[in-house]
């Protein structure tokens, strides 16, 4: 069947009511945590993956994946609401978006981030349609050594989420690799690190690790502003008729800058390691330099709430094309969308366009349909989030507990791995207690095994030949990729540290 | 270390000396699970190559040298500029927060080996709506219903799922 052909099939699938209905509930949940300061969309997708055990494989990543596209888009509705970024996606939706929202705007700048992150996810999309498949098809050519230095060049990644602090950010991805080697020996099945307990033998289960890190460390830390009597949050009133439409002439005012942001987030999407974080801040920035106002951006400008949002939504769907063509992941939700697909036995990479298109090709339409699923949710239920994002810490908090608890429960009947959640919980907090960035721990726990099975397999086929990771043109391509980013990822630490002494 | 001159009650650091006593900690785990735990937990394997041992070995060096520069990194901030750096702190009623959170938690776990599960998250949720300062007695009522019995309608019946 011609790719064409597979994506009507696609759409024709992803269509069928009761795949609607976990689109739709992927977006009311991404949306919901994304809204809610301090909860990420990455934090979304961990508390969606137990859900998924029991759906089938498209069902499971249209579901994760409108969730991540929600998660973003939701991060923006807290933004615009109280001034705070739900995630640091929105960081740069602040400015704009709140100011709008104490204009009395709030409907006009909700609908501005809405059509604008929707357009940026369509437009990567559509890129990630046409160039995946090329892409994977190239790399069906790589062995064991091409894998190792592909690995290794991912591995790069945990020096670019580094954050402020190098060696912080490295010793996160070492604790990360040391416990992605917790489990059976891949070649001689022999136990590692398990201290004689049993569960451990097959390995820590990646979503019980996430969940504990991620949502339950998380939890923690936001726990301690509870202590500082934050348990609610203040919204801006709402009163003239121009906060509810986004018109035509915000359209004309904006169409530029969504395929301008959209096209930045792309690229920054396609490259491991970057985020949503970042692209919103570039695309605001080169928003506000390319605009006819550039004095309105940061005050209330419809334009800076679509530069942002364009370039941070672009990010989701172009975080799909090393994922999908490489196995790579570009960043945490991705990883996590790694494990989604691992756990319904499919391994993104090359081979999934072989194994499984159908799967493929639904997860594009799901990645188109989830848009409008978002637009559609969101229009009906905007006046709703303004209340969610007054509810009281005091009762969310304990909430997402319960999800935790009984969502890695729910995995394997086991308490065990709610033991295992809950000292990866403690791992999490103190981690960020002491400003280690997570993002390298959970790229390290991810890659560790996938680095290793090839690289020692790499090694056993050459008989222990180290020249076989230099001895074809991919394996060299690879390192001079692996070099470069490593080089631009120094220069950038080092540019931020001259303008840290500057400052 | 605690700090009465900004009003925290609590544990205050400079971001230097906490990364001096950090890269002490990572250096000495890394030789522990060089010297202890790594040749105690993974078998050495006759004529294999790479042994089992390679990959938790050269990650475990390599904390060694990442903790090295960390206390390096620390020691050069402490010495450049005392003033002017972050500072960890551990307020004390935050903390105490965080703990009591997991000592519940803990309970509520180690409570299901013996109590089935709509009691055990019953008691549970009540109870961290309340100490986390809710005072509204309809709405830790509510939250300590409905929640779980959400859950373990959606788990039991949903998802076909038996819980403890």
């Amino acid at each position: 069947m011609t790719p064409i052909g597979m994506l009507f099939q696609g759409f024709l699938s992803v269509l069928q009511p009761i795949n609607l209905i976990y689109v739709i509930g992927g977006v009311v949940v991404g949306m919901v945590l994304g809204a809610i300061p301090g909860l990420t969309a990455t934090m979304a997708i961990a508390l969606v993956i137990p859900l998924t055990y029991y759906l089938t494989p498209t069902q499971s990543l249209i579901m994760l994946l409108a969730a991540y596209n929600a998660g973003t888009f939701g991060g923006s509705i807290s933004a615009i609401l109280i001034g705070t970024p739900g995630t640091p996606a929105a960081a740069a939706t602040v400015a704009d978006g709140h100011a709008l929202a104490r204009m009395g705007k709030p409907g006009k700048a909700i609908k501005t981030a809405l059509f604008s992150s929707a357009f940026g996810c369509l437009f990567s999309s559509i890129i990630l349609i046409l160039i995946a498949q090329p892409i994977a098809k190239y790399a069906l050519k790589f062995g064991p050594a091409e894998y190792s230095v592909l690995m290794l060049f991912s591995l790069s990644i945990i020096a670019s989420a580094a954050g402020k602090s190098m060696a912080k950010g490295l010793i996160g991805g070492c604790i990360g690799l040391i416990f992605g080697c917790v489990g059976m020996d891949p070649s001689y099945t022999i136990p590692r690190l398990t201290f004689g307990v049993l569960k451990l033998s097959s390995g820590i289960d990646l979503v019980v690790m996430l969940i504990g890190a991620l949502a339950l460390g998380e939890i923690l830390s936001q726990v301690e502003s509870v202590a500082s009597g934050n348990t609610s949050a203040q919204l801006p009133p709402m009163k003239t008729k121009d906060d509810k439409s986004f018109t035509r002439t915000d359209l004309k005012s904006t169409i530029l800058h969504w395929f301008r942001s959209s096209a930045i987030g792309c690229a920054i999407g396609a490259l491991p390691g970057l985020g949503p974080a970042l692209a919103c801040y570039i695309g605001y920035d080169v928003g506000k330099r390319r605009s006819k106002h550039p004095e309105k951006f940061g005050k209330g400008s419809v334009e800076g709430v679509a530069c942002a949002e364009a370039a941070n939504n672009a990010v989701c769907g172009a975080n799909m094309i090393p994922l999908l063509s490489l196995g790579v992941p570009g960043d945490t939700g991705a990883a996590l969308l790694i494990g989604a697909f691992m756990v319904q036995g499919l391994t993104p990479g090359p081979l999934v366009f072989r194994e499984s298109p159908e799967t493929v090709y639904n997860v594009y339409a799901g990645l188109i349909i989830c848009n409008l699923a978002l637009i559609l949710v969101t229009l009906l239920t905007w006046r709703i989030f303004t209340k969610i994002c007054s509810l009281e810490t005091t009762i969310i908090y304990p909430c997402v507990l319960m999800f935790c608890v009984v969502g890695v429960f729910a995995l394997n009947s086991s308490l065990t791995d709610v033991w295992i959640m809950l000292f990866f919980g403690v791992l999490g907090y103190l981690l960020k207690k002491f400003k280690f960035p997570i993002a390298p721990l959970l790229i390290g726990f991810i890659l560790s095994p996938l680095f290793e099975k090839n690289f020692r397999r790499a090694l056993i086929l050459s008989n222990g030949n180290w020249g076989v990771f230099f001895s074809s043109p991919l394996c060299w391509i690879f390192w001079a990729i692996t070099a470069l980013s490593v080089f631009y990822i120094l220069r950038s630490k080092r540019k931020d540290k001259n303008l840290t002494d500057g400052m | 270390m605690a700090n009465p001159e900004n009003g925290v009650n609590g544990l205050s650091i400079k971001e230097g000396k906490a990364e001096i006593g950090l890269g002490i900690f990572f250096t000495i785990m890394g030789i522990v699970f060089l010297a202890i735990i790594i040749p105690t937990q993974i078998k050495y394997v006759e004529g294999a190559y790479p042994q089992p041992r390679f990959f938790p070995d050269l990650i475990s060096a390599l904390t060694v040298v990442l903790g090295i520069s960390l206390f390096i990194q620390g020691y050069r901030k402490n010495k450049a500029n005392k003033e002017n750096q972050e500072t960890y702190t551990f307020k004390w009623h935050e903390t105490r927060l965080v703990l009591i959170t997991l000592g519940i938690i803990i309970a509520y776990v180690a409570s299901m080996y013996f109590v089935p599960y709509l009691p055990a998250t019953v008691v549970a949720t009540g109870v961290l709506v309340t100490v986390y300062g809710q005072r509204k007695i309809w709405k830790i009522i509510l939250t300590a219903l409905l929640v779980p019995g959400i859950i373990y309608v959606g788990m039991t019946y949903g998802l076909m799922i038996r819980l403890p």
